[in-house]
């Protein structure tokens, strides 16, 4: 298939729902071969189908990011299949919301088990691969909440999105020397399952859209063209960047 | 067809811009304070108008648009690569020459986009502005205290006519170049010493060609960046990263 990724091999963890979805499946239509990696096996294997009857090379693996052997098998599967990888989207996140007084330690250890210790081992799977080829491309999904506080209380994932900014920045001058750029990008409130109770109710939905200046919230296809833009040759001089795309969320 | 005008059109990043944009199908307004320069950009082009435009000028910002609507009916985007330089130590700078630097980088960028989006509220579409700031928006640089505010200053002028021109559909982008190679740059380049300083804080090890900035622009013009408006887009080689 031909188009801007023709050949590339992408995965997309989390690629089930939501953004991660339309990350896979707009690879899928650019022509790079996708691994959807995705802890729900039905939600992996639907997304391969659709990229598979659009005309699209697709492969599903089930893997929760948060274990390191399911990592490492994510890996030596896509290796096994297609070769190697050229493109890692680090899209797999959970958010446990709550006040800070009702955190039990195991919910923390969760809430970082996905966001940053799955999206750190999933780079350091992705650059033993790509060190030696001197090329590739990652995208960690960072938040307007490692920004600013969100608009419910959740500190252990705003904590976490801060971490893979931090973490994005300290990879990239890592990985710079070598080829291999490394970026984030950092969605504001986006239409998808994990924030469809905040914005299924009329007022739930005034309230984020009266405080986002374009005056909407975002669909994961805004979201998506953002990571492929940083995946893509257009990208080449940005390193260690979190892209906000945000509808000006951020501004004030 | 997209119509985008493009000040500092005449050299650099802002000449790449014309051809990237060019390539993709834009009808280009290539303006530039020196007229011949602009000619040499747009005469590589299909489909290009040059243009003697001084951005300080807020008449001649409104001429650039005029003739732009006659020629082609439209603008969609306005990308302000107008832009100067000068260094010297902030205790034995000149005035005039610091009245200047603001001149063209700051005030330049917001007359400029004020013209073209004057246009396109009337035209009731929408569109895009890019304003050129600098890793200097963020981060100092010893000798160009000038450069280095009016690039600051570039960056809250783009994220507040963000939040003034979002209820008209118009979004503000602003990209921050690193080292790119540039007549601008040609000099600090050239000399060995300076040339290494600067890749000494460049993790990918190189300057960037201007094209590599243009396209960044490119992204920024298109409906790719559909959710992107008020955002500082470094194209910095991964400078920020490791400062």
């Amino acid at each position: 298939m031909s188009g801007r990724f023709a050949g590339k091999v992408a995965v997309v963890t989390g690629a089930g729902r939501g953004m991660g979805r339309a990350v896979a499946l707009r690879f899928g239509r650019e022509g790079a071969r996708v691994v959807v990696a995705e802890v729900n096996p039905e939600h992996g294997a639907q997304v391969a189908v659709e990229i598979r009857a659009a005309g699209g090379t697709a492969i599903a693996v089930t893997v929760d990011v948060s274990q390191t052997s399911d990592v490492s098998r994510l890996f030596a599967a896509t290796v096994k299949e297609l070769d190697t990888v050229d493109i890692l989207v680090n899209n797999a996140g959970i958010a446990v919301a709550r006040p800070i007084l009702d955190y039990t330690e195991e919910e923390w250890e969760r809430q970082m088990g996905v966001n940053v210790k799955g999206v750190f081992f999933c780079c350091q799977e992705a650059a033993r691969l790509m060190i030696p080829r001197r090329q590739g491309k990652i995208v960690n999904f960072a938040s307007t909440s490692a920004f600013v506080s969100s608009s419910k209380p959740e500190v252990a994932y705003d904590t976490s999105k801060g971490a893979v900014r931090q973490m994005t920045v300290s990879i990239a001058a890592e990985l710079a020397p070598h080829g291999v750029n490394v970026n984030a990008v950092a969605p504001g409130t986006t239409a998808t399952e994990m924030t469809r109770s905040t914005l299924a109710t009329e007022e739930g939905l005034a309230w984020q859209v009266a405080r986002i200046p374009m005056g909407r919230v975002g669909q994961p296809d805004d979201i998506a063209s953002a990571v492929l833009f940083l995946c893509s040759a257009e990208a080449s001089y940005i390193t260690g960047h979190t892209l906000v795309a945000d509808g000006g969320w951020l501004l004030y | 067809m997209a119509v985008t005008i493009i000040t500092g059109a005449g050299s650099g990043i802002g000449a790449a811009t014309a051809r990237e944009l060019a390539r993709r199908g834009d009808s280009v307004v290539c303006a530039d304070v020196r007229l011949d320069t602009a000619e040499t950009t747009a005469g590589e082009l299909p489909e290009a108008l040059a243009m003697e435009v001084d951005v300080t000028s807020a008449a001649s910002c409104s001429r650039m648009v005029e003739e732009t609507l006659r020629r082609f009916g439209d603008v969609n985007s306005i990308v302000t690569c107008a832009g100067v330089e000068k260094h010297g130590p902030g205790h034995e700078f000149a005035e005039e020459d610091f009245d200047w630097i603001i001149a063209v980088n700051l005030k330049g960028s917001w007359l400029s986009a004020r013209s073209a989006v004057r246009a396109m509220i009337d035209a009731g579409h929408g569109g895009t502005v890019v304003m050129i700031g600098s890793i200097n928006s963020v981060v100092g640089n010893p000798g160009a205290s000038a450069y280095c505010a009016s690039k600051g200053g570039v960056l809250m002028l783009g994220r507040t006519l963000a939040l003034d021109w979002a209820q008209f559909g118009v979004r503000v982008n602003i990209v921050g170049p690193g080292v790119v190679d540039t007549p601008m740059s040609a000099k600090s380049l050239a000399d060995p010493q300076r040339r290494a300083r600067m890749m000494e804080r460049t993790p990918l090890g190189r300057p960037a060609p201007p094209g590599e900035i243009a396209s960044v622009i490119a992204f920024l013009t298109s409906d790719a960046s559909s959710f992107m408006t008020g955002a500082y887009v470094p194209v910095d080689g991964g400078s920020l990263a490791a400062w």
